[in-house]
């Protein structure tokens, strides 16, 4: 018979061995990318967080000299804040989606962010008043474990985030994470069921299609 | 990470695993493999053509073999039509009456029986089997005798090359039959083969006999007597430089039929010697080859579901979505960036494909095994519908055997790729 070289156990050992570090390199890679991810949105968070605050001053500022002289700047500074506040959120999902080994990592990461986004829904609802701008905001409360819609009105949301860009704030936030601020916020509006929507103040309860909230942001 | 995560990277971890043990087998042995052992006589060879409605493609066939470079007072061909319902019988006669070969006209009664009637007439040392539907290269037989040396060795099996890929179902086999080569000949290192393929397997007649000839109540007598040789503790080896061209199904319908008859024949076989699992009497074939297989097929078909699983649901969540903005899609359209890419790696996808890049080695391999030049423009197509479809054709395969075995399997055994066609 035409043998082969070394004997079976030989090979089931390089295999074994070959493999096994195929596979925790793999895992490694999968852990190092999770890391560069939650990096990621950290430092990037932390970069909202300042602006944040300086437009916070800025609109100080605004107030003590009584005047609107930086109105355009900050309002194309809230567009900016909006835009990068919502590339986030959609990394934390996809982090959420990807991350396997680090739940703990990721509920710390999603709170900041919603806080992070709290104040920028409030900062952005001052500039609106103090400037008179005439962008649409919405907050966006959300479930992961009790809202078979929510998926759908998310895509709805973000449909009209694309069509409006700059005209359409949205703030998605988890009402399952158990924050204080969130729940405030859902006492304030008397929020019982998901999706529930605060539209520019006032609120929708239950899932709204594409036509239907299109009637409530162009009417 | 929850419960199926661990299940799904655990069988990744095995499908690598095996990858790796095939391809370090592979390497290690490079410089053995294309070695075929000199013959130290000259066996007298009987080669036995079973036919069955086979008028198209049996003359080729028997010019394959009246064109073998050997001795021709060292071997004969015995045509066996088996009740073919075409022209099979006088397009063999021509070939008779000029005594170039010897034709047996029997009732149909399947291929097993046909092999068997032609086994009793055959006068040599040695039996050539050739489907009806194949072709031998003209040196075939010199390639395979040499492995008779052994006294052990009871059976030695050809390299199958499909003759043409024109359609798509085809062109997945191109790359299959070249997969199955590679696995053939790592397989006869460790003694391990368990089937002797129709076309061009070539037996020691005194061991056909002894282990009582070809089963003619199983689906698949090539795989039954590989069983059998290997039960009585001979040999079967491989000839890579002995290569024989095949036709294959050129429908998907012909196709599911063909490894219907297969598979259920591997099952029924894998109940009729299930001594040999964990037997480490049988060796490697025992103990590693045949449980892994099984259990290959097992995570293939879990695997295969939970993918379309996967795919149904975020089939049925993308139509939900897009009927929800009135399936305004072009308004959604985004170019994906390098941060959503990002994002959206995962472990899964990690060990996923460090798992393809080792079947793609694997396939790589078995192309030069063949001594096929890789030529990814040429055939990119059948490249992409092979590592694209392969698995999914294979786990629909084997999950209709399973079924078609469990609930509709009646004992007809015939012919073609329906019933007895190797």
């Amino acid at each position: 018979m035409v043998k082969a070289k070394h004997n079976t156990n030989f090979y089931f050992i390089m295999a074994f061995f070959l493999s096994l570090i195929l596979f925790v390199s793999g895992i490694s890679i999968g852990f190092l990318l999770d890391n560069l991810k939650a990096q990621d949105i950290n430092s990037n968070l932390q970069e909202i967080e300042e602006s944040l605050k300086e437009a916070e001053t800025e609109l100080l500022l605004m107030d003590y000299f009584e005047g609107n002289f930086s109105c355009d700047y900050l309002m194309f500074k809230s567009a900016d804040l909006g835009e990068r506040a919502q590339t986030i959120g959609e990394n934390v999902v996809l982090f959420e989606a990807s991350n396997q080994v680090n739940l703990e990592t990721y509920i710390s990461l999603k709170k900041e962010y919603m806080r992070i986004l709290l104040n920028n829904w409030l900062t952005l609802e001052n500039i609106k008043e103090s400037c008179n701008a005439n962008y649409s905001t919405i907050l966006y409360f959300y479930n992961n474990n009790e809202c078979p819609d929510c998926e759908n009105q998310g895509y709805v949301l973000s449909y009209y985030k694309n069509l409006m860009k700059e005209n359409l704030m949205i703030f998605s936030l988890d009402a399952g994470l158990n924050m204080s601020s969130i729940d405030l916020l859902k006492y304030n509006y008397n929020i019982t069921t998901y999706p529930a929507l605060v539209v520019d103040g006032e609120v929708y309860e239950g899932f709204l299609d594409s036509t239907s909230l299109g009637q409530i942001l162009f009417e | 990470m929850e419960m199926m995560g661990i299940v799904i990277l655990s069988l990744l971890y095995f499908l690598l695993f095996i990858s790796c043990f095939w391809i370090i087998v592979f390497l290690d042995n490079l410089a053995i493999l294309w070695d075929d052992p000199k013959s130290k006589k000259k066996y007298s060879i009987s080669a036995i053509i079973p036919a069955y409605n086979e008028e198209k493609a049996i003359i080729k066939t028997i010019n394959s073999l009246l064109a073998q470079d050997y001795p021709k007072d060292l071997f004969e061909i015995i045509v066996v039509n088996d009740g073919s319902t075409d022209n099979t019988k006088s397009v063999c006669e021509d070939f008779a009456k000029k005594g170039l070969i010897t034709l047996i006209n029997k009732r149909n009664g399947g291929k097993a029986s046909a092999m068997n009637k032609a086994i009793k007439v055959a006068k040599n040392e040695l039996i050539y089997v050739l489907d009806a539907d194949s072709f031998a290269q003209k040196d075939s037989f010199k390639q395979l005798i040499g492995y008779f040396n052994n006294p052990k060795v009871a059976a030695v099996t050809s390299s199958m090359e499909v003759t043409s890929k024109n359609t798509m179902v085809q062109k997945i086999q191109w790359i299959e039959y070249f997969f199955s080569i590679f696995m053939r000949k790592i397989m006869s290192l460790f003694n391990c083969l368990y089937v002797t393929p129709g076309p061009g397997s070539i037996y020691r007649k005194k061991v056909i006999l002894e282990v009582g000839g070809f089963s003619e109540n199983t689906l698949t007598e090539d795989m039954e007597i590989a069983f059998n040789i290997q039960n009585h503790g001979y040999i079967i080896e491989n000839s890579l430089n002995s290569k024989v061209l095949t036709n294959t199904p050129d429908k998907l319908s012909a196709l599911i039929k063909q490894r219907r008859r297969w598979y259920t024949g591997f099952i029924e076989d894998s109940i009729s010697y299930k001594h040999f699992y964990m037997n480490k009497k049988n060796g490697f074939l025992g103990m590693f080859l045949l449980p892994t297989n099984v259990l290959s097929v097992g995570i293939l078909i879990f695997l295969v579901l939970h993918s379309l699983r996967k795919l149904f649901y975020g089939t049925i969540s993308s139509f939900s979505k897009m009927n929800s903005i009135n399936f305004d899609i072009f308004s959604i359209i985004k170019t994906p960036s390098f941060s959503k890419i990002f994002f959206s790696i995962d472990i899964f996808l990690i060990i996923g494909l460090i798992t393809l890049f080792f079947s793609m080695i694997i396939i790589y391999y078995s192309l030069k095994t063949s001594n096929q030049r890789i030529n990814i423009k040429k055939n990119f197509i059948d490249y992409i519908s092979y590592f694209a479809l392969y698995s999914f054709l294979m786990a629909y395969f084997w999950a209709d055997s399973i079924i078609y075995k469990i609930f509709l399997r009646r004992d007809n055994v015939g012919w073609k790729y329906g019933k007895s066609k190797a």
